[in-house]
């Protein structure tokens, strides 16, 4: 179960980050300042501390999950991971004391929401692609259709030897054009609007009609063997959308979280810098 | 052999044919075979003489005869030939050349013995791999689509350190000669650590916002009070910094209570917990003072302990609540009944005035304070400083007794001298016709009558009915030692405090100030704190006018030495 680490535990992250949110939430109301909220006053400092803490903790989660051979698991890790990270929402809201301008202070609070943001869609990801991916492959591995894809290419161009040029040639379209996935975008949308195989079997259909009688049953089992060839592609491509909507989240969140360590440190100098 | 449909008329070919297949682990195989045909069909239909079964193939690709000359080939279909590598349609070949058709190759070779021509033909362009070379075209990996997520991390991360750290502290060095004398030294440049500035600057401080040297002097060190001393130079401490040498004080930092960067509002801070840290245990704390504790004012706060004069002799001035009944003894008499009961209000020219508060309380510019009352002005419209009926218009000065008597002398002796008065108890040389000269016997007459009559005056202006209406007059052995004892007015009945009547200006007088039933002028009309409370509540009142101590109360005290002292301001 790929959502497991939501529950981990019996829900034992859920529950510190939310007592930290709480207890949060309570300083900060029964907290009087000397002037306007802000993180310039005790509550500010230690909200700011804690939360910078967070963060790196956060962070140290990359380099721990490349770890093996530790006792503590990485599901717990990761439960930790996401519940003590939405809890940073509270703490570092709340260290701003709602102040907020274009500068390097915001600009740190900002990059800290978007990594969150983009870690909350992770969790949507991680709860609801696997399981996509299981019922588009029907239980039958990635090796397992590319082989299957390589042997019906076999098939195609034994099948479209003793048939005319123009067929070969689609055949060899189909074998040697088709792609899966490709570009980002390509991978994200789960279709080729030019894929190869599709060319040629709609080449082949057209050819058909006015093909000799010899060749029939021949242009028949190709249109059926490049038919069932499609029908794989689609999986894959889906196979692919699913596992690059799966990843494609880390490559913001990832990157993010480095600009808010920038930012953050940034901002921790400024602050002492200019006191 | 027999080829029925190329043979007509030709002559055959004895050909020798080798198809060459390569091992994997090195060298070749070779499948040999011999022809005897007139022209050698290329091609993937199987009909073909040489028969290349390779989808990339057309079913008839090429055609090859043997000429006088040697070996002639041309292509058969649409697909052209490659000879050494140029493309041709046709071709004379010889011994070396190398034919290439679609992924094979075909080399000429030098024919054996008793065969008239030879060649080799070799797959040199296999197909490959179908899974491996789909693969290779496939993108299905994000970072196999170009992604990196290394790539990105440092390059944001770089940025935003280059960005917002190197920059803004680099930029200082390049200004750093400038930094160091506060506004004074100032340029108008925008530098890169405007990146850094928390919140919109005080209005009086955007003149210099974009310099934060003129505050930050020091990396890494607060801000101190002399960079605040470098403008404000004339801010004074709260207490004397000898007598109470408390840290808290004499230590102060003004950014302890005047904080930036929080908008356009005003830097102080109003909490009162800031004052009531202090004041609402300073007996305890501090014995010797003088002041009572307070922690909130609508809860927590003494009665008002107005300063007034009590001993106007000794000209001393005290503080006594308006709880204890305090009378001020400021020498004036004075029943602001009277004052506003118009039937008592009798104008000398006739008819009656209804006075009210403003006909002589007059507020300052600002609301701050009320203007001192001026007798001329305020008082003389009806208290006319008259003294002889037969001259209703002549008064004498008011504020100066010492020269009342003299204005009397000078008077009458003016009279005397000119003759003509019309008193039936004057001496006949007083009473002459005017423009008659004096013998001098008269004269000494006349001066007689001028003094005893100016003594009569000043008798009369010193007595109840004149000066001693308002005044306490102070009657010595002889008229010009006659006086009047200084009157002690309030001009600030709460010096340690500001109340402002502008912003009051939609009360009514009478809704504090009780004074119509005052009768004497000790009265002290200043409202009692309960007053106040009807509507000012403490610093965290919700039902009320939030009222905090710097509401009414300054922090820095006027009596007070500065704040930062000169020396150290010298330095800077």
């Amino acid at each position: 179960m790929h959502e497991g680490f939501l529950v981990y535990g019996g829900f034992r992250y859920l529950k510190l980050a939310t007592l930290l949110s709480v207890v949060a939430i309570a300083v900060y109301g029964w907290h009087v300042p000397p002037d306007e909220p802000n993180g310039g006053t005790w509550l500010g400092y230690g909200l700011g501390s804690i939360g910078a803490a967070l963060i790196l903790w956060l962070m140290w989660f990359g380099i721990r999950k490349r770890r093996y051979g530790t006792t503590d698991t990485l599901q717990g890790w990761l439960s930790a991971h996401v519940y003590l990270g939405l809890s940073l929402i509270i703490v570092a809201t709340l260290h701003t004391g709602f102040q907020f301008g274009w500068n390097l202070h915001t600009l740190a609070y900002s990059l800290m929401m978007l990594v969150i943001a983009s870690g909350f869609f992770g969790i949507y990801a991680y709860a609801r692609y696997p399981q996509l991916m299981t019922e588009n492959r029907r239980g039958v591995t990635t090796d397992e259709v590319y082989n299957e894809i390589g042997e019906l290419d076999r098939e195609c161009r034994q099948v479209a030897s003793a048939l005319p040029d123009a067929i070969a040639s689609l055949v060899l379209v189909s074998c040697n054009e088709t792609r899966i996935g490709g570009s980002v975008f390509r991978q994200l949308s789960g279709v080729d609007a030019n894929c190869g195989t599709t060319r040629a079997f709609d080449g082949i259909r057209d050819l058909a009609s006015s093909a000799e009688a010899t060749h029939g049953a021949d242009i028949r089992k190709l249109i059926s063997l490049i038919g069932k060839k499609s029908t794989h592609l689609r999986t894959m491509r889906r196979d692919v959308q699913l596992k690059a909507l799966l990843e494609i989240w880390l490559y913001f969140h990832v990157p993010m979280s480095f600009a808010l360590l920038a930012a953050l440190a940034g901002h921790v100098l400024s602050v002492f810098y200019y006191w | 052999m027999f080829y029925p449909f190329f043979t007509i008329g030709e002559v055959d070919v004895d050909l020798r044919l080798a198809f060459l297949t390569r091992r994997a682990k090195g060298g070749v195989s070779t499948k040999e075979e011999s022809i005897s045909v007139e022209s050698v069909r290329i091609g993937r239909g199987t009909e073909n003489e040489v028969y290349l079964p390779d989808p990339r193939v057309p079913l008839r690709m090429a055609v090859m005869h043997h000429t006088a000359t040697g070996l002639y080939v041309e292509a058969a279909g649409t697909t052209d030939l490659r000879l050494n590598g140029n493309v041709v349609r046709n071709a004379q070949v010889a011994v070396g050349d190398v034919v290439g058709i679609g992924p094979y190759e075909i080399v000429v070779e030098e024919p054996p013995e008793g065969k008239d021509a030879s060649i080799s033909v070799e797959l040199v362009q296999p197909m490959g791999d179908d899974v491996k070379e789909l693969l290779a075209r496939s993108g299905t990996s994000l970072s196999a689509g170009g992604m990196s997520k290394r790539l990105w991390a440092w390059l944001l991360f770089l940025v935003i350190v280059v960005g917002f750290v190197g920059l803004p502290i680099g930029g200082q060095f390049l200004h750093s000669g400038d930094t160091s004398n506060g506004p004074a030294g100032m340029k108008n440049a925008v530098s890169f650590d405007i990146a850094w500035k928390s919140g919109e600057m005080l209005d009086a401080h955007k003149f210099f916002a974009d310099d934060c040297a003129a505050c930050h002097q020091t990396a890494f060190k607060m801000t101190t009070n002399e960079a605040c001393a470098s403008c404000h130079s004339n801010v004074r401490h709260h207490a004397d910094p000898v007598g109470f040498p408390d840290e808290k004080l004499t230590e102060a930092r003004c950014a302890s209570c005047h904080k930036d960067h929080q908008g356009p509002r005003p830097l102080m801070i109003e909490n009162q917990t800031v004052c009531t840290d202090c004041h609402q245990d300073l007996r305890n704390d501090v014995p010797k003072t003088t002041l009572v504790n307070v922690s909130d004012f609508g809860t927590d706060h003494p009665q008002f302990r107005p300063t007034i004069s009590t001993d106007p002799a000794k000209d001393i001035w005290t503080r006594v609540s308006l709880d204890d009944s305090p009378k001020e003894l400021s020498n004036l008499k004075f029943s602001h009944t009277i004052h506003m009961d118009a039937k008592k209000m009798r104008l000398p020219s006739g008819g009656t005035k209804q006075l009210a508060c403003a006909s002589c309380h007059v507020e300052e510019p600002g609301g701050g304070l009320m203007r001192k009352i001026d007798m001329e002005t305020q008082c003389a419209d009806c208290h006319q400083l008259t003294f002889d009926p037969s001259a209703p218009k002549r008064q004498v000065t008011h504020g100066k007794p010492k020269v009342v008597l003299r204005e009397l002398r000078e008077f009458y002796a003016a009279r005397a001298l000119e003759g003509g008065v019309v008193e039936p108890t004057a001496p006949a040389a007083v009473r002459r016709r005017p423009g008659t000269s004096l013998s001098v016997p008269e004269r000494k007459e006349a001066l007689e009558w001028s003094r005893e009559r100016a003594v009569r005056a000043a008798a009369y202006m010193f007595s109840a009915s004149q000066c001693g209406t308002c005044h306490v007059v102070v009657k010595g052995d002889k008229p010009s030692d006659w006086t009047v004892r200084p009157v002690r007015l309030t001009e600030r009945w709460q010096p340690k405090s500001v109340f402002n009547h502008a912003k009051h200006s939609d009360m009514q007088c009478a809704d504090c100030h009780q004074a119509a039933e005052s009768k004497v002028s000790a009265d002290v009309l200043l409202p009692k704190i309960e007053t106040c409370r009807n509507c000012h509540g403490g610093g965290e009142t919700v039902s009320k006018v939030p009222s905090t101590c710097t509401m009414c109360h300054g922090f820095h005290t006027d009596d007070q030495p500065p704040m930062v002292k000169p020396k150290e301001m010298a330095q800077k």
